[in-house]
C-alpha cells in the first residue's frame, strides 16, 4: 500500500482563460505523444474539450477502466490514464493510493486539490478477443452532466489508421 | 404456505412504500399493521399513518405493543436509520422474521448489535439489496463459473440519476466526518451511506469475502441541498482483500439529467483471463425521435431529490424514454421480496442475511474514517 502525496503547486498558477489553460496543460502535463497511441490522444483531447466547453459543469469524478492487451503493462496504462485525469482536473493529485499486483491488474484511487477524484483501473482484456486492447471505458461525472465512453462497445478504434491531426 | 402477516415499521417517504407494496402483492403475505416508536416527530408519525390508511390497517405506537399484535410473522423494517438498530433488535428479541431496509444501521458497531440479536434469537433475516437483480446474478454466475480464471478485481458503480443536479458549483472542498451521526434530512441524505451500500454489498458478495483495508473519498459534487446539510452526495471506496483481490465501488446521486435512465448501475469483473461487465441497462434499445424529451418538473417540496415513489408520482416526474432495456428496473423490489418469501417457504437462508449485510456496514464506517483522514483505514 502506498499513499503518494504531492502538492499540485502549479494549480494556483493556472491562467484563467481556457486557451491559456490548455496551453499550460500541454506543457506541464501532456505526455510525450510518441508514448501514447493516437487513439488515447484523441480520447483525452475529446474529454478535455468537452470539459473546457463546460458541457458537464465542473468535472468531479472520473472512473477509468482499461482493458489491456498482452503488450501493455499495467503501470503504463495507469500512468497514461493519470495523465489524462491531470488534464481534466488541472494538476496532479494530492493523494493517490495504488493497489493490485501491477502485473495483471492495478488500481489508483486519487484525489485532487479541488476535491475531485478518480478511480483508475487496468486489467486483462476479455478472453477470446485475441488479447487485443479495446482501450478504456470512461465515466466522467460533472456538477451538471456526465460523459460516458463505452470502450469495448464503442466500435473499432480506426483513428490509428487515419493518423494524427 | 399460509399467508404470513407483515408489520411495517415506517411509512410513506421511506422504502416501506416499495416493501409494503411487495408484501401486499401476492398470496404468501399480507400487511397486518403499520407501527413505529411512540416518541417520533409529528412529520414521521403523519407519514406512517398515511401508509396505514393506504392499506386499511391499524397504526400502532410503540414497538413492544406492535410486535405483540396477533398474526405478526414478519417485520418489514424501515425505521429511520439513526434508530433502526434498536427497533430491529427489539423485533428480533420478539422472535420476528426480519426484512430489513439498507443499510442495517448507522455504524458497523450498531449493525453488529442487530446481527447478534438475530443470531441469539435464531430468526431469519434479509436486507434489501441488488443481489437478486438479473445483472448482478449474471455477474455472480461469471465469478462462480471460473471462466475468467482467478478473480483479480471487482468494480461496481451504483449511482442514482435523480434530483436536479448542477446546483453545487462552489470551489470549497468538503471535510468529511470520521463518525457521522445524522444521515437523514427531508431534502437530502448521506448518499454514499445510503446508496454506497448497494455496490459495496455487491463487491463483498461477488468476492465472497470482507476486505482488510479501505480508502475512500466523499464529496459534495452535484447538489446544494447536500452541501447545505453537510451530507455527501457522492463517495468512492477502494477495498483490498487478503490474497490481493481489489474491489472498488462508487455510490451517490448525480442528477436526473446526467444519465438517460436511472443512473449508472454496472459491475465489472476482472479475472486473470479477461474482463466482463454487467450493466443494468444492457442490452437495450435506444430510441431517438422528434417527440419532446421528458423534462424534470418542479421539485416536490417534501422530496426535491425525487427519492420516494409517492412524491415522484405527486410531482409528476416522467419516465425517461431514450433507453429501453430488455430487463428494466421495475421488478427489482418485487424480486427481492419474492426471493425472501421463497427462502421462508423452502427453509433456505437468504443470500443477503443480516450476517452478510454486516460487511457493507463495516466497510462504510471504515470508509468515512478514511475519507476524513485521507489515509487507508483497516476494517
Amino acid at each position: 500500500m502506498v499513499w503518494q502525496s504531492g502538492f499540485a503547486a502549479s494549480t494556483s498558477l493556472a491562467p484563467s482563460s481556457n486557451h491559456l489553460r490548455r496551453a499550460w496543460r500541454y506543457h506541464l502535463v501532456m505526455p510525450n505523444p510518441s508514448r501514447k497511441s493516437a487513439y488515447l490522444d484523441r480520447l483525452s483531447q475529446a474529454l478535455s474539450k468537452a470539459v473546457d466547453e463546460e458541457r458537464i459543469g465542473i468535472p468531479r469524478f472520473l472512473r477509468w477502466l482499461d482493458r489491456l492487451d498482452t503488450e501493455t503493462s499495467v503501470n503504463e496504462s495507469l500512468n497514461s490514464a493519470l495523465e489524462s485525469c491531470n488534464q481534466i482536473f488541472d494538476g496532479e493529485p494530492i493523494r493517490q493510493h495504488r493497489s493490485g499486483d501491477n502485473e495483471l491488474h492495478g488500481t489508483i484511487h486519487a484525489t485532487w486539490l479541488n476535491g475531485s477524484s478518480a478511480i483508475i483501473s487496468a486489467g486483462p482484456n476479455r478472453s477470446g478477443s485475441g488479447g487485443v486492447s479495446n482501450g478504456p471505458e470512461i465515466m466522467l461525472l460533472g456538477s451538471s452532466g456526465s460523459i460516458f465512453f463505452d470502450g469495448i462497445n464503442a466500435g473499432i478504434p480506426t483513428v490509428e489508421q487515419v493518423g494524427r491531426v | 404456505m399460509k399467508s404470513l402477516g407483515v408489520l411495517c415499521i415506517g411509512g410513506l417517504q421511506t422504502h416501506q412504500e416499495n416493501h409494503a407494496a411487495g408484501f401486499n402483492a401476492g398470496e404468501r403475505s399480507h400487511i397486518v399493521a403499520v407501527a413505529d416508536e411512540a416518541d417520533i416527530d409529528e412529520r414521521r408519525r403523519a407519514l406512517n399513518i398515511r401508509l396505514a390508511e393506504q392499506y386499511d390497517v391499524p397504526y400502532v405506537e410503540g414497538i413492544e405493543k406492535a410486535v405483540a399484535l396477533p398474526g405478526i410473522d414478519i417485520v418489514s423494517m424501515c425505521a429511520d436509520v439513526e434508530r433502526r438498530h434498536r427497533v430491529a433488535v427489539a423485533c428480533a428479541n420478539a422472535g420476528k422474521i426480519l426484512y430489513l431496509d439498507k443499510p442495517l444501521a448507522s455504524t458497523g458497531e450498531l449493525a453488529t448489535s442487530i446481527v447478534e440479536a438475530v443470531a441469539s434469537n435464531d430468526v431469519v433475516s434479509q436486507m434489501y439489496s441488488f443481489v437478486h437483480t438479473p445483472w448482478a446474478k449474471a455477474a455472480k454466475a461469471c465469478v462462480d463459473s471460473g471462466r475468467l480464471g482467478k478473480l483479480l478485481a471487482v468494480h461496481t458503480d451504483i449511482l442514482f440519476a435523480k434530483g436536479r443536479g448542477g446546483t453545487e458549483t462552489s470551489a470549497s472542498v468538503r471535510q468529511e466526518s470520521p463518525e457521522p451521526t445524522q444521515f437523514t434530512y427531508v431534502e437530502s441524505k448521506r448518499e454514499f451511506f445510503d446508496l454506497g451500500v448497494y455496490p459495496i454489498g455487491l463487491c463483498l458478495w461477488l468476492t465472497d469475502a470482507e476486505p482488510v483495508e479501505v480508502t475512500a473519498i466523499t464529496g459534495n459534487y452535484f447538489f446544494e441541498q447536500h452541501k447545505r446539510n453537510d451530507t455527501e452526495d457522492f463517495g468512492s471506496v477502494a477495498m483490498t482483500f487478503a490474497g490481493g483481490v481489489v474491489a472498488t465501488a462508487t455510490g451517490g446521486r448525480i442528477g436526473w439529467n446526467s444519465h438517460p435512465a436511472g443512473g449508472p448501475h454496472r459491475i465489472t469483473i476482472v479475472g486473470e483471463l479477461g474482463t466482463e461487465r454487467f450493466d443494468a441497462w444492457e442490452p437495450r434499445l435506444e430510441i431517438y425521435s422528434t417527440a419532446e424529451p421528458p423534462k424534470l418538473p418542479s421539485p416536490h417540496p417534501q422530496d426535491p431529490m425525487g427519492m420516494w415513489r409517492s412524491t415522484q408520482q405527486a410531482a409528476g416526474i416522467p419516465k425517461k424514454t431514450t433507453y429501453v432495456p430488455l430487463a428494466d428496473e421495475t421488478s427489482w423490489y418485487p424480486d427481492d421480496i419474492t426471493a425472501f418469501l421463497d427462502c421462508l417457504e423452502q427453509g433456505r437462508a437468504p443470500v443477503m442475511s443480516a450476517d452478510r449485510a454486516l460487511g457493507p456496514s463495516k466497510v462504510i464506517s471504515a470508509a468515512y474514517r478514511s475519507a476524513a483522514t485521507g489515509q487507508p483505514e483497516p476494517i
